[in-house]
């Protein structure tokens, strides 16, 4: 059963509606999850010197991995999906972005709003996508999109009532700063 | 990818087919009527059916013709050629019991799954679901060029006719075809048939010369005109404005739009995808189907698949020793019956006059014929104790055998100081023919003809030794 049960640090803080699933979860070190998120099974969420700091309303998928391996805290914004298998040390996430299956983004990267980063792509250049960007195909091919993503509020609503019922969740608590011990 | 071709496509084996040219096994046929090796060089190649590869609907030779080989449903994305997919919403529209209320309908738009462009990115409508299909974009030359295809066919037909007027004696009309064909001029008289002769061929020309005179009247084309004018160059938007580069097209984007070439993304427009052929081919020597695809559209089985795969031993280089120039070294060959019946097979030396340049090496074939077993798919090959008994096989020259394959030692020289070695030789064997059964024993026995061919074997770069280097 050990394998089944979450593997959380004492310093992680979930907030109230939050859905955190336990099965083969890792969230290790300083990090905040904002209400309405919901994290699924097998997501690996590491702040190993600075924290991380998640917004409101997001969706991480399995097979995720966000890390943060730098001094400075990342920040994700609101509204964005994470698909299965995506990997993310971006400092930075604005707002409504969408993270496709299997995509790298690295530390140097920063989305604003509305930026879509497609299947498979690679990308870690040190540039901040301006609004409404998709990166697409093996080459990361840039192009502006006319319109933000949908945002997937059906499906979060969704989840949230499906969830509680097949997984084990995390309850919401207030995590402990190391300081502080 | 480079695994499959490794095995299926590898250029190592070479079989020289009917015409000359040289292509490994998978790509080369077996006409079971000639007993020759055909490549898709030397076939005719027809087309069988139309289809759209996304919808797999199956479209007529002539619809597809009207429809410029494309598909009036499914479209391709112009900025990543990916397939676009229709996406179904509703849309709020003004109800038509109601003038002031407002109804919702069924709309749908085109999204790329991919790069995600959409047809809204370039501000095309909307289309409701039962509507018909996407508007069509008018290219700009359209009526220029079709008047110049229209004239051109005007223009092929006189001269055709005129030919024909030329000749001197003239093709029997058609009616009078049908009396030679039952063979009912030779009961009539001379003068009758020469008077009906005459008469369906001016009348068949007058006829055509009527139509042509009209349509060439009909046409009123302009002739182009070369100016001095050309326009001037604005200087000004290649140089003094900055360059957006999500803005302007590439010239893969351009190609593929080949009737509009747009300059700006903005300018974008669903392309239609082209549509596919199945093709059969056909023997030029004896006319026979060699490849025939089902008719079916999302089959992709054949009715007729003379692959030389089915009918003709592979070889395959089972191990390639240390090449030292001009010194012997011993080379594993595999050869594989993969036919029903089992053959007889024995390798040839190449006459001196077949010898080319591109044989770099010497190759001692044995002189004694040895058997391949039919392919026997219920076989397992490790529990058949007896097969090594069964035949008396030279260990020294055969290393395996198993079920329908065997391996074969060979000596190879080497006959160059750096480069590929590569050795040629022909491969003889009989062939039982499942197909023509012999005429002379009435029919029920099948006809068994020995067939050989050219096989060019690359067995890779000599060891440069270091005296020639120095």
């Amino acid at each position: 059963m050990s394998a089944s049960v979450g593997n959380f640090d004492q310093t992680v803080t979930i907030m109230p509606n939050a859905i955190v699933c336990r099965e083969q979860t890792t969230i290790k070190g300083d990090v905040v999850i904002g209400s309405r998120t919901i994290i699924q099974p097998t997501v690996t969420i590491i702040a190993e010197k600075g924290p991380i700091i998640i917004g409101e309303s997001n969706l991480i998928e399995e097979y995720v991995t966000i890390i943060n391996k730098t001094d400075q805290p990342m920040v994700i914004g609101n509204n964005n999906v994470f698909e299965v298998g995506s990997h993310s040390e971006s400092l930075e996430i604005q707002d409504n972005n969408v993270l496709e299956y299997k995509c790298r983004i690295g530390p140097k990267v920063k989305l604003t709003n509305g930026c879509v980063i497609g299947t498979m792509c690679d990308f870690n250049d040190d540039l901040t996508l301006p609004e409404n960007t998709v990166v697409y195909g093996p080459d990361c091919k840039m192009r502006k999109q006319l319109e933000r993503p949908a945002l997937q509020t059906f499906q979060l609503d969704f989840l949230s009532k499906i969830m509680p019922n097949y997984q084990r969740i995390e309850k919401p608590r207030k995590g402990v700063k190391n300081d502080e011990k | 990818m480079d695994v499959i071709n490794e095995i299926f496509a590898t250029n190592k084996v070479l079989y020289q087919c009917a015409c000359g040219h040289c292509k490994p096994l998978t790509h080369i046929y077996f006409c079971r009527y000639c007993l020759k090796m055909r490549c898709k060089d030397c076939v005719y190649h027809e087309v069988d059916s139309q289809y759209c590869q996304h919808c797999l609907e199956y479209i007529p030779t002539i619809d597809a013709k009207l429809k410029k080989n494309k598909c009036a449903s499914c479209f391709q994305c112009p900025n990543c050629m990916h397939t676009l997919t229709p996406r179904t919403f509703l849309a709020s529209v003004p109800s038509e019991t109601d003038p002031n209320g407002m109804t919702t309908r069924k709309a749908q738009f085109l999204l790329c799954s991919y790069c995600k462009w959409s047809s809204k990115d370039v501000g095309i409508p909307d289309q409701f679901i039962g509507s018909g299909g996407w508007p069509e974009i008018e290219a700009p030359n359209r009526k220029r060029v079709e008047g110049l295809v229209d004239h051109y066919r005007v223009i092929a037909q006189r001269e055709r006719m005129e030919k024909e007027k030329k000749r001197i004696n003239p093709r029997p009309g058609h009616a009078i075809h049908l009396l030679d064909k039952y063979g009912i001029s030779a009961s009539l008289s001379a003068k009758l048939t020469e008077s009906l002769r005459t008469k369906a061929y001016s009348g068949r020309i007058s006829s055509n010369y009527l139509s042509a005179s009209k349509s060439l009247t009909d046409i009123k084309l302009e002739p182009s005109l070369a100016t001095d004018d050309v326009e001037p160059l604005d200087v000004d938007t290649f140089y003094n404005k900055d360059l957006i580069e999500s803005e302007i097209s590439s010239i893969e984007q351009r190609l593929m739009q080949v009737e509009m070439q747009p300059n700006t993304v903005s300018q974008f427009y669903p392309i239609s995808k082209m549509l596919y052929v199945k093709r059969s081919l056909r023997c030029k020597e004896c006319d026979h189907n060699i490849i025939k695809p089902e008719y079916n559209s999302s089959s992709i089985k054949f009715k007729i698949q003379l692959s030389a795969f089915y009918d003709i031993p592979e070889v395959k280089i089972a191990s390639t020793p240390k090449l030292i120039p001009h010194k012997e070294s011993m080379v594993e060959l595999t050869f594989k019956n993969p036919y029903q019946y089992g053959m007889h097979v024995c390798l040839q030396p190449l006459k001196d006059e077949e010898m080319d340049e591109s044989i770099t090496g010497k190759i001692i074939l044995p002189k004694a014929e040895f058997i391949l077993e039919c392919k026997d798919d219920t076989l397992e090959p490790e529990l058949d104790s007896t097969q090594k008994t069964r035949y008396n096989d030279d260990p020294q020259l055969i290393t395996f055998r198993r079920g329908n394959k065997i391996g074969l030692r060979l000596t190879v020289i080497p006959e160059i100081d750096s480069g590929r070695c590569r050795v040629c030789f022909r491969l003889r064997h009989d062939f039982v023919n499942s197909v023509v059964q012999n005429k002379s024993t009435g029919g029920s026995e099948p006809q068994v003809s020995w067939i050989s061919h050219k096989i060019y074997v690359d067995l890779g770069p000599v060891i440069e030794s270091k005296e020639s280097i120095a």
